[in-house]
């Protein structure tokens, strides 16, 4: 085996160990209402997310792989150590915002990464203007949608129960989230995985290993929905508390509101091939459940550090992939 | 036995209440994003603060 292989593999294996904290960091948002709620334990929950997290490998289509792997920039400057600058880029920036509790977008901090690599390589132009407005674009988007399907959903299931016992309701409502947490795991796994296949896809094929066309390997597939899925199994719990405890107070109906409006958000984004934020999705719903018993149920000042390190993460990670690039053109 | 029936029945009607909110939302949102993200965004964001200010006014006071 070449050094050029080696290297190309040890890449891959960088790209699945992203993935993994990708998992670790952002996956544990997508069961935080079910702890909260206390409907499953922190152990129950992660291992149920965990699963739908890889099962969602399978008939959800790869969209999102290619826009990652071929709308942000332009393919032809993409290398090995673009792709390694991008990944450190994004790995860094993730284990920075996990030390301090701020769940930021690990799909945001992958294609800052990306682009401050492609920058430090060959300037602005190689930057695909329509793809990343479209990204940047849903950086409001998926929350504001997240806020608004969930405040919808919130107001329809409390003028459906205003009659009936809170103990029936919430024996209900204990089941439901499990179906609701599913299903957004689910939309988690297809979304989140998709951006590390079109990491190592672009990378394969730029260096010459898919072929004349760009397209994802099935090995690719099941290997990053595995790695998101350990990431899951093995990490996230101080996000988790702030996800569900910190940003308002919730009942089994708000989490499976926010929950199951989320979850149709993120599976939206995934069929028309958007990279979202599972993290920002779930934080907009949250918000709306609590925003209708009233305003003030939001704790805004945790919200707000939250949007403050989302506004940070594309800039932040593009800075460090464009340092690590640097660094590595003169190895 | 009736309780547990009870669950499945509320449980049920509470999904397809939700299908009936969720679907409609997001057929707007596919139209318009097939419209644009010039419309999509202004559209989304102004809808999102209008309702924010909404339920500030209505949930004043609880």
């Amino acid at each position: 085996m070449d050094g050029d292989v080696l290297f190309i593999a040890f890449i891959v294996i960088v790209a699945l160990v992203f993935d993994f904290f990708n998992g670790f960091h952002d996956a544990a948002n997508s069961v935080a209402t079910v702890v909260s709620t206390r409907v499953l334990s922190p152990l129950q929950a992660v291992v149920w997310a965990a699963f739908f997290n890889f099962v969602a490998a399978f008939g959800l289509g790869i969209h999102v792989a290619n826009t990652i792997g071929k709308g942000i920039v332009e393919t032809s400057i993409v290398d090995e150590r673009v792709i390694l600058s991008a990944l450190i880029g994004a790995i860094a920036w993730d284990v920075i915002t996990w030390r301090y509790g701020l769940p930021t977008s690990s799909s945001h901090a992958l294609i800052g990464g990306l682009v401050g690599a492609a920058i430090a390589r060959a300037g602005t132009g190689v930057i695909i203007g329509a793809g990343l407005e479209r990204v940047s674009a849903f950086i409001v988007i998926s929350p504001m949608v997240g806020f608004i399907a969930a405040t919808f959903l919130a107001l329809a299931v409390l003028q459906l129960y205003q009659r009936t016992a809170p103990s029936a309701v919430q024996g209900v409502f204990r089941r439901l989230q499990l179906l609701s947490a599913a299903a957004y795991s689910l939309g988690h796994g297809t979304n989140d995985a998709q951006k590390t296949m079109g990491i190592i896809a672009v990378l394969l094929f730029t260096t010459g290993h898919l072929g004349g066309e760009f397209h994802v390997p099935l090995w690719v597939i099941l290997s990053a929905h595995a790695a998101i899925a350990l990431g899951t199994l093995f990490g996230g719990w101080r996000i988790v508390r702030t996800m569900g405890l910190r940003i308002t107070k919730l009942e089994p109906q708000d989490g499976f509101a926010a929950e199951a409006a989320s979850a149709a958000a993120i599976l939206f984004a995934t069929q028309v091939g958007i990279p979202v934020s599972t993290t920002h999705t779930i934080s907009g719903g949250i918000v709306g459940v609590g925003a209708t018993k009233r305003l003030s149920a939001v704790r805004w000042g945790v919200a707000v550090n939250i949007v403050i390190a989302w506004i940070l993460t594309i800039p932040a990670s593009a800075l460090i992939a464009a340092g690590v690039y640097l660094i590595a053109r003169e190895l | 036995m009736k309780e547990v029936l009870l669950e499945v029945v509320l449980g049920t009607l509470t999904a397809a209440v939700a299908a009936l909110v969720l679907v409609p939302i997001f057929v707007v949102l596919k139209l318009l994003l097939d419209a644009g993200l010039e419309v999509l965004f202004p559209a989304v964001v102004i809808f999102g603060l209008l309702l924010a200010y909404i339920l500030r006014r209505e949930t004043v006071g609880r």
